[in-house]
């Protein structure tokens, strides 16, 4: 049973007074624990994969679905309530909240959704302070925790995007070119992060790349080319 | 971390931004509640200055018909009226019984005109408590034949206390009267009108006026609290109708004691009545016309606020939409990481809120300012209908607790509803069209 399954995906923007195909017809599965790549060249559609795997857009025609829920047949509220407790987001501007330091970043996400059937709002103070300070660690800014995001560097930055990510133990993280600010060593400090927190917490990772180094790293890849499917392998297969 | 607790730091994320919108809110809060308390401060040194200067809340006045037929100013049922005094449901604290005339002081050449209340003093010992007696004393009116007069008409007419003057007046019913008596006390002018009246006792006056010793032309009553003033003058009106006769309402626009101060006290009667025919007014009816002025203000003071307000409100409501372009990326990761959009609304409407808050204590703090700067000027000096609006000299301002819950809450409706508009836009976000806009 696969954790994410795309079937025959099309997603198509209006563009002035023409139609951008971004996407046509795009199927594929994804397993549970895997540490995914889409990689591809800019305007390919990688973003576009992840914004339909992230439930923050919806397909033209075909079918997203996400550990066995038809996301099209979902209202707004449950789409936003299936992102809150199966998904965490990393973005390429990390898009942490400036008025928040490192710890209340990572808070953040606990404190989301409805009070009446959000999961996160029974979690005791106590444990939910040890997580925090857990995932703190994990991304090594026990020292930084009381800082704001303008005090911190981009890797920095990021390390704290990817601990909030973590933030409500999400099925998966979707990372959209975690490492397009960051240089190449911090870069692929970012990449061994995500790998070890896949590995430790057995989440699943789905990031985007156009860095062809990256692919090494991944159990499965997925390449694509103007909205369509060029290669899509596990690493053990090829191996 | 709450949501309040982000708002709250969103508020100080642009610090002069928010220092403006808040300064807006603030002027507005500052403007409406000084204007209310000077307004406020009008009306009770109106009320105060009349009450002074006629010497009471409640009046009663009475005429008789006199043996040619004119209507003379008299009350001669005074036992009728005592009781139906006694059996008032409200709290009284002084009973005033007057007789009032306008004289002429003769000294010499020298000729000043003044109204001479004639006052029975045990029955208002504290009536002249907050007199200024600059020489001689009160209480020697009590001997007829004395007479109490203002500094200025002292020095109008060249006399000192002690000195006799000459009192030209006319009594009830018309003739002509002409006495001598003494000065015993001069005290300071200190009405608001620069007219303040002279003082004898009522047997004193009633000689003038040639009316028994016992009886009086008005009596005023002193209330505990101005509120039972209308209660009183209904259940006056209802007890003297049913005791006695009550005069029926014309159309000249003057109530009694204002009649009176005007000199038209006699008139030839058409259909004559027996006895006393009384007339009961209050404070309300004699500052009537005074009051629609403050009033008026008031509703123009209401007015500019309403109006700066809708300014104000354009202003929040055009910042916010700027602070909602400005957040594009950050309310798009927040729908993303699973915010819902009445979180975010939410969001929006606790900083409207909190800017609110820090606006109002701020102008409230300006205005409490205000409000001490301008208790500590003194009018005393300044001269014309002004000083009608001052008690001894000062603005009787008071901050109404009451006039700042209702100003604060329309200030607070005011700002969230500035804010509702962008507050919705940001709610309907769409996260990935946010979320592309910042790439």
């Amino acid at each position: 049973m696969s954790l994410i399954d795309f079937q025959h995906v099309h997603k198509n923007y209006p563009l002035g007074k023409t139609i951008v195909h971004a996407l046509q017809g795009v199927s594929f599965q994804v397993q549970e624990g895997d540490f995914v790549t889409i990689s591809g060249p800019s305007g390919s559609g990688k973003s576009t994969i992840l914004n339909m795997v992230g439930c923050i857009d919806t397909p033209s025609a075909g079918e997203v679905i996400i550990q066995d829920t038809h996301t099209s047949t979902l209202s707004d509220r449950q789409i936003t309530e299936l992102r809150h407790r199966t998904l965490g987001f990393i973005f390429q501007n990390f898009n942490l909240i400036p008025v928040l330091s490192v710890y209340e970043n990572i808070e953040f996400p606990l404190l989301l959704g409805d009070s009446r059937n959000d999961p996160f709002k029974q979690w005791p103070e106590q444990e939910k302070c040890d997580w925090i300070n857990y995932l703190i660690a994990q991304v090594g800014l026990e020292d930084y925790a009381q800082r704001r995001p303008a005090e911190l560097s981009g890797g920095q930055r990021q390390r704290v995007a990817i601990a909030r990510a973590l933030a409500t133990k999400p099925s998966i993280v979707l990372a959209d070119e975690p490492t397009a600010n960051l240089d190449s060593v911090t870069g692929d400090q970012i990449i061994q992060l995500m790998r070890e927190m896949n590995q430790t917490l057995g989440t699943t990772f789905v990031f985007s790349t156009h860095d062809p180094q990256v692919l090494d790293v991944a159990d499965h890849v997925i390449k694509i080319r103007d909205g369509m499917i060029e290669d899509n392998y596990r690493l053990s297969e090829r191996i | 971390m709450t949501w309040f607790k982000l708002a709250f730091r969103n508020v100080f994320r642009q610090k002069k931004r928010s220092f403006l919108l808040a300064s807006a809110i603030a002027f507005g809060m500052l403007s409406i509640t000084l204007l209310n308390a000077l307004t406020g401060a009008m009306a009770t040194a109106v009320k105060t200055n009349f009450s002074t200067a006629i010497g009471g809340h409640v009046y009663i006045t009475g005429e008789v018909i006199s043996p040619r037929g004119y209507s003379t100013s008299l009350i001669d049922q005074t036992a009728t009226l005592d009781q139906v005094i006694r059996s008032l449901p409200v709290p009284i604290m002084q009973v005033k019984p007057r007789s009032n005339a306008q004289v002429q002081l003769v000294n010499g050449s020298a000729v000043t005109r003044t109204r001479v209340s004639g006052i029975k003093l045990e029955n208002e010992p504290t009536s002249f408590t907050k007199l200024r007696v600059m020489q001689g004393d009160m209480r020697a009116l009590q001997q007829p034949g004395n007479i109490a007069i203002p500094l200025n008409r002292a020095k109008d007419l060249n006399v000192r206390l002690g000195d006799k003057v000459l009192v030209k007046g006319a009594t009830n019913t018309g003739q002509q009267n002409l006495l001598e008596w003494t000065i015993v006390a001069l005290f300071a002018d200190q009405s608001s009108f620069g007219r303040s009246n002279s003082y004898a006792s009522i047997v004193t006056v009633n000689n003038l006026l040639n009316i028994p010793a016992d009886q009086y032309q008005q009596v005023n009553l002193v209330l505990q609290d101005l509120n039972h003033m209308a209660t009183a003058t209904a259940e006056l009106n209802l007890a003297l109708t049913r005791e006695a006769s009550i005069k029926p309402q014309d159309d000249d626009g003057l109530v009694g004691p204002m009649r009176r101060m005007m000199g038209s006290n006699r008139t030839l009667v058409e259909n004559p009545w027996q006895g006393t025919q009384f007339e009961v007014t209050n404070l309300d009816d004699v500052t009537e016309n005074v009051m629609a002025i403050v009033r008026g203000l008031d509703w123009v003071a209401k007015l500019i606020f309403v109006i700066m307000l809708v300014i104000t409100l354009v202003g929040i409501s055009n910042s916010y939409r700027m602070v909602l372009l400005e957040r594009v990326a950050e309310i798009g990761n927040m729908r993303a990481m699973g915010a819902q959009a009445n979180n975010v609304f939410r969001l929006f409407i606790y900083e409207a809120v909190i800017l609110g808050m820090i606006g109002i204590a701020l102008g409230l703090i300006l205005a409490l300012a205000g409000v001490a700067t301008i208790e500590s000027l003194n009018f005393a000096d300044s001269r014309g209908p002004a000083r009608m609006f001052t008690v001894a000299g000062h603005l009787p301002l008071m901050i109404s607790m009451g006039s700042v819950l209702v100003s604060s809450a329309l200030i607070m409706v005011m700002a969230m509803l500035a804010a509702y508009f962008p507050a919705r836009g940001a709610a309907r976000l769409d996260p990935a069209e946010a979320l592309r806009s910042a790439t």
